[in-house]
């Protein structure tokens, strides 16, 4: 047992779930988060905190609500909060059916953690950094950019982008909290919004994350990808690397995925290198990062649904807020003991059977360089 | 608080646990390949809710630039059976 692994264990269930006795635990897990689920459950037991497991079939399982609610414990068997833990790697799965069967649960006994890209590194790196420490660290970047309407972002790497943002569009705030019945997105650490208008040039040299099942390779420390942007729209794109570029020949001459949909700062300062899998994990590292395709806001906001998120992620950032007159090292914050913002939406990470395409979905498939959605998202009866 | 030892036993016997259910659900469901699985959707659809893009067609030129080959940028339409999508309202941004 790696040691870094298993303080990660414990860390979810200390410092975000804050396990105590007359808790009661319902761990989901589809097939390819079997060892994470098996860990949380090992220290689970290892505290005497009951728990039941229920399997589930990515994206479509036409049983598991039944499965589920008679799995569930009726909420006077137990004393304390009944503790929703999923685990999938690539998916994020029957949120309809979740809302459904958790609807009898009072929210102040119910909390509900759900992982993407559950892996060996969501324990050893990201859940090693607490709820606390990455809200100070989202407080230290809201407080400064909720009130600006300019920035200037610049990177080691080569990234220079003039935003402007626009208070209409909402942030997001994922910091490893939820309100009383909200669930709470694992790996967390990020603040991220709509840029109102974005142009210049982003060099993502730390790697991407595509809402597409592939086992490629996504770093891209040795093979950078270097977007030209105006107007809010990818206008030109480079990369070395012959597999990634055909991947991008192909996504962003793709429905709407040219168009920057996200503008996202990564907090959490456990995240170092990044990793090999497509995964959230890399996003949450300090730096700043452009989703491209599908917008973080309400429909309706924006004006277009996208079936794409292509998030290209950047090693660190410098954020000069309003002409200069406050500037932001993304990679050596001084955490804020400010209260958070309660405007700030807790959720990044949405299932295609809310209706909602975002990031997160599962829209297809990224094999060999070529990226195939799926036409027709699913849709929970 | 338990040894290295108690720690690995309990995660070892835990771990072929799951392992186990994995394998019979797996049986039951035919899901053991999840890329298989999302190809056998793309190619089941689903009859209650289609998408249909049209939207500003772009095409590459010979240095990677991307040209945008239609003037309209976004439409949209939402094709469902499903009546709590009526309500949405899709805006579509000229």
């Amino acid at each position: 047992m790696d040691g870094k692994i298993w303080r990660g264990v414990q860390s979810l269930l200390d410092a975000y779930v804050r396990i105590a006795g007359g808790d009661t635990a319902v761990v989901l897990y589809t097939s390819d988060s079997q060892r994470s689920a098996a860990l949380v459950c090992a220290a689970l037991e290892m505290r005497a905190i009951p728990a039941v497991r229920v399997w589930m079939a990515p994206l479509v399982d036409e049983t598991f609500e039944v499965r589920l609610r008679e799995a569930l414990p009726a909420s006077d068997a137990f004393t304390g909060r009944l503790i929703l833990l999923s685990f999938e790697r690539d998916t994020f799965s029957h949120t309809g059916a979740l809302t459904r069967a958790l609807a009898r649960y009072p929210g102040e006994r119910l909390r509900i953690f759900r992982s993407i890209s559950a892996s060996d590194s969501l324990f050893a790196d990201a859940l090693l950094a607490s709820p606390d420490e990455l809200s100070r660290r989202n407080v230290a970047i809201l407080e400064r950019l909720t009130r600006a309407t300019q920035l200037r972002i610049t990177t080691r790497g080569g990234t220079d982008l003039a935003v402007t943002l626009d208070p209409k569009h909402r942030w997001i705030s994922n910091r490893g909290r939820a309100r009383d019945g909200g669930t709470v997105i694992l790996p967390a650490g990020e603040v991220a919004t709509f840029p109102a208008e974005i142009s210049g040039i982003h060099v993502a040299d730390f790697a991407y994350n595509v809402n597409a099942i592939t086992d490629d390779d996504v770093r891209l420390e040795a093979f950078p990808v270097t977007i030209e942007i105006e107007g809010g729209r990818v206008v030109a794109h480079r990369c070395d690397d012959a597999r990634t570029m055909r991947f991008l020949d192909s996504a962003l001459t793709t429905h709407c995925a040219y168009n920057v949909g996200e503008l996202g700062f990564g907090t959490n300062f456990c995240i170092g290198e990044p990793i090999a899998m497509n995964s959230h994990i890399n996003e949450r590292r300090p730096g700043v990062h452009l989703g491209l395709g599908q917008h973080n806001q309400d429909p309706g906001v924006v004006g277009y649904q996208c079936a794409i998120h292509l998030d290209l992620i950047a090693r660190g950032g410098i954020v000069e807020v309003d002409g200069g007159s406050d500037v932001m090292d993304l990679e050596h914050l001084v955490p804020s003991d400010l209260p958070h913002p309660e405007s700030t939406r807790d959720e990044d990470v949405f299932s295609p059977d809310t209706l909602q395409i975002e990031d997160g979905d599962c829209c297809g498939l990224l094999s060999d360089g070529v990226l195939t959605p799926c036409p027709t998202p699913s849709v929970a009866a | 608080m338990p040894s290295e030892q108690e720690i690995n036993d309990i995660v070892t016997r835990v771990s072929a646990q799951v392992l186990r259910e994995v394998k019979s659900s797996e049986q039951v469901f035919r899901i053991g390949d999840l890329s298989t699985h999302v190809i056998d959707l793309g190619k089941g659809g689903d009859a209650a809710w289609t998408i249909s893009y049209s939207t500003a067609a772009a095409t590459l030129d010979g240095s990677t630039r991307i040209r945008a080959i239609d003037t309209v940028a976004w439409t949209i339409n939402y094709s469902t059976s499903k009546p709590t999508l009526a309500d949405r309202g899709i805006d579509v941004k000229n």
